[in-house]
């Protein structure tokens, strides 16, 4: 407990923001929670790997939303993507 | 027969002119501006514009946008102090969508601060409170928004849903909150909070209103990558079914407030000796509690990211500083609201690189188990019920105080946004004179079938 508070303060200041020791005890309970419920899941770590990344149809191809999720890079998400790579092909041909 | 569509009241009247829009622009801020003085649901009025479009069902109709939707030429604050002078140089597509259609925004509508808070304790504008009982919550974060539908001061509102943010607060006020499908309307201009699973919706007062608005907004957008193409016409298209299996899941029953669940499950009752489908399913309880951890840890770790453009050098209040560091730690911590602080802390523990994989790839895991999962009941059956809240507004004194504290019933709703399907909350039971929703989930693209499956409901309870 007192490690992650320390850790949390050091974040803050890597953040670049200040709260008060109220606050820091709230954050600390919070994610105590949520990794309380998480060590209950010990069962999902023998399950399959299953794709990372949720695969929503658009209707030139699919894209990979993690990735917009994350702030990748436009060129990062094109390369994940067959619909879009396959539309910078098309418009790579009609530009030439 | 009775004409519960506000939309189409107005539209007839314009149309036969007994009223004009800009008669019905000044009635409905007159109502707004005597509802803010003591509740804070509108950050700005906005002046009577405009644009003719006589073929529009929504030609003169007064609505409200939350203030996370860019305007061009007026202040989005998103409900934050980092913003509050800050003025957007372009228009967000529902809101040109809407210009279009002639469609008359009257306000930009409180909110917590981004999206971010499921109460509407956390504007920096001050709380929102229950329309019905001042020492109530209204539900967040589209607080202001759904305060001004349930007032019927507009007659939809434009808002932003990641967990719950429109289909609780409705369920908490009595009226009607829909998210399509993801994508499904443009995000274009749209302040984020967690992009994979950020929508746009609608809230209004009956069924028929979000059908009617949905086949002006679901549009798709070259402006927006995650944007889809809607097969729908919500015109022609919405009408009662009458085959349709529906699911309960069985365990968000047993987390309800007692009082409620007794009501609740007479309501269900009701509806099946009216000949409505139910079966009750275990939906699997371990499933259900991490729910809220796979939530908080996805949702924390995209908002640090989102917003991480917050210094106040680009754009944004700043104060002063002597050197970089000092300026950004000046401006975050006089002008992020508790509530981001603790969500951003979080949320860059989680990515941090020790716990990255323990933490937060174990979360997406989780949430693809759960969508699996949903995905697998959405093949036998139309949609998947589930109460709107587990309790009728809790006081705005046990929010602050923390002593109210959400279940795995209020958690099970976050699963339309984990798996982008469509998701409606309609008003089902009164109790001690407030509200509890049903909320409705359909499969991904089936928007149309979700709205009438709730007309068809809707039209049930009424009769």
């Amino acid at each position: 407990m007192h490690n992650i508070k320390k850790e949390f303060e050091a974040l803050a200041t890597t953040l670049k923001f200040q709260f008060g020791e109220t606050e820091l005890d709230k954050i600390v309970q919070e994610y105590m929670i949520i990794n309380h419920n998480f060590s209950l899941i010990k069962a999902f770590d023998t399950t399959d790997i299953l794709p990372m990344n949720f695969i929503h149809p658009i209707s030139n191809g699919d894209y990979l939303r993690e990735d917009i999720a994350m702030n990748a890079s436009p060129q990062e998400v094109f390369s994940n993507c067959k619909g879009f790579k396959q539309d910078m092909v098309i418009i790579k041909n009609e530009t030439k | 027969m009775k004409q519960n569509s506000q939309i189409i009241r107005v539209h007839n009247e314009i149309h036969l002119k007994n009223t004009t829009p800009i008669d019905q622009y000044l009635k409905a801020t007159d109502k707004l501006l005597t509802i803010n003085e003591h509740n804070p649901i509108s950050l700005f009025q906005l002046e009577f514009n405009h644009l003719e479009n006589t073929d529009s069902l929504l030609n003169g109709v007064p609505y409200s946008l939350k203030d996370n939707i860019a305007t061009k030429g007026i202040k989005t604050t998103g409900g934050s102090r980092f913003l509050e002078e800050y003025v957007p140089q372009y228009n967000s597509t529902v809101k040109n969508l809407l210009d279009d259609a002639g469609a008359v925004c009257i306000s930009k509508d409180n909110l917590d601060e981004f999206g971010l808070g499921g109460s509407g304790i956390f504007s920096a504008y001050g709380i929102v409170k229950h329309p019905l009982d001042n020492l109530r919550i209204a539900g967040g974060s589209s607080s202001g928004s759904s305060v001004m539908v349930a007032k019927k001061i507009v007659a939809f509102a434009i808002a932003t849903d990641t967990g719950d943010s429109i289909r609780r607060p409705a369920s908490l006020q009595g009226i009607v909150g829909f998210k399509p499908t993801y994508g499904s309307i443009s995000r274009y201009g749209i302040y984020p909070y967690a992009p994979s699973m950020d929508h746009v919706g609608i809230l209004a007062n009956d069924v028929q209103d979000v059908a009617i608005v949905m086949n002006y907004l679901a549009k798709q957008d070259p402006l927006d990558m995650t944007s889809i193409k809607t097969k729908h016409d919500f015109l022609k298209g919405f009408k009662p079914l009458t085959n349709f299996k529906l699911v309960f899941i069985k365990e968000a029953l047993d987390h309800m407030a007692a009082g409620e669940k007794e009501v609740f499950k007479k309501y269900l009752s009701q509806l099946q000796t009216e000949g409505i489908k139910i079966t009750y399913k275990s939906f699997g309880q371990e499933l259900l509690s991490l729910i809220d951890p796979v939530y908080k840890t996805i949702t924390y770790a995209e908002a640090a990211t989102s917003w991480a453009n917050l210094t106040g050098i680009l754009f944004g209040n700043s104060l002063d500083g002597n050197n970089f560091d000092e300026l950004i730690t000046r401006n975050r911590t006089n002008f992020l609201g508790r509530q981001l602080k603790r969500r951003f802390v979080i949320g860059a523990y989680v990515t941090s690189q020790k716990n990255y994989h323990d933490v937060f790839v174990k979360a997406k895991k989780v949430r693809r188990l759960i969508v699996d999962q949903a995905q697998a009941w959405l093949a036998k059956y139309d949609a998947i019920l589930l109460p709107g809240a587990s309790s009728i507004a809790p006081l705005i004194q046990d929010e602050i105080n923390q002593k109210s504290t959400t279940t795995i019933c209020d958690d099970a709703l976050q699963i339309a946004n984990f798996g982008g399907f469509p998701s409606i909350t309609i008003p089902a039971i009164a109790y001690n004179n407030l509200f509890v929703g049903l909320n409705i989930t359909g499969k991904l693209n089936d928007d149309l079938k979700v709205l009438n499956i709730a007309k068809t409901l809707s039209e049930v309870h009424d009769a």
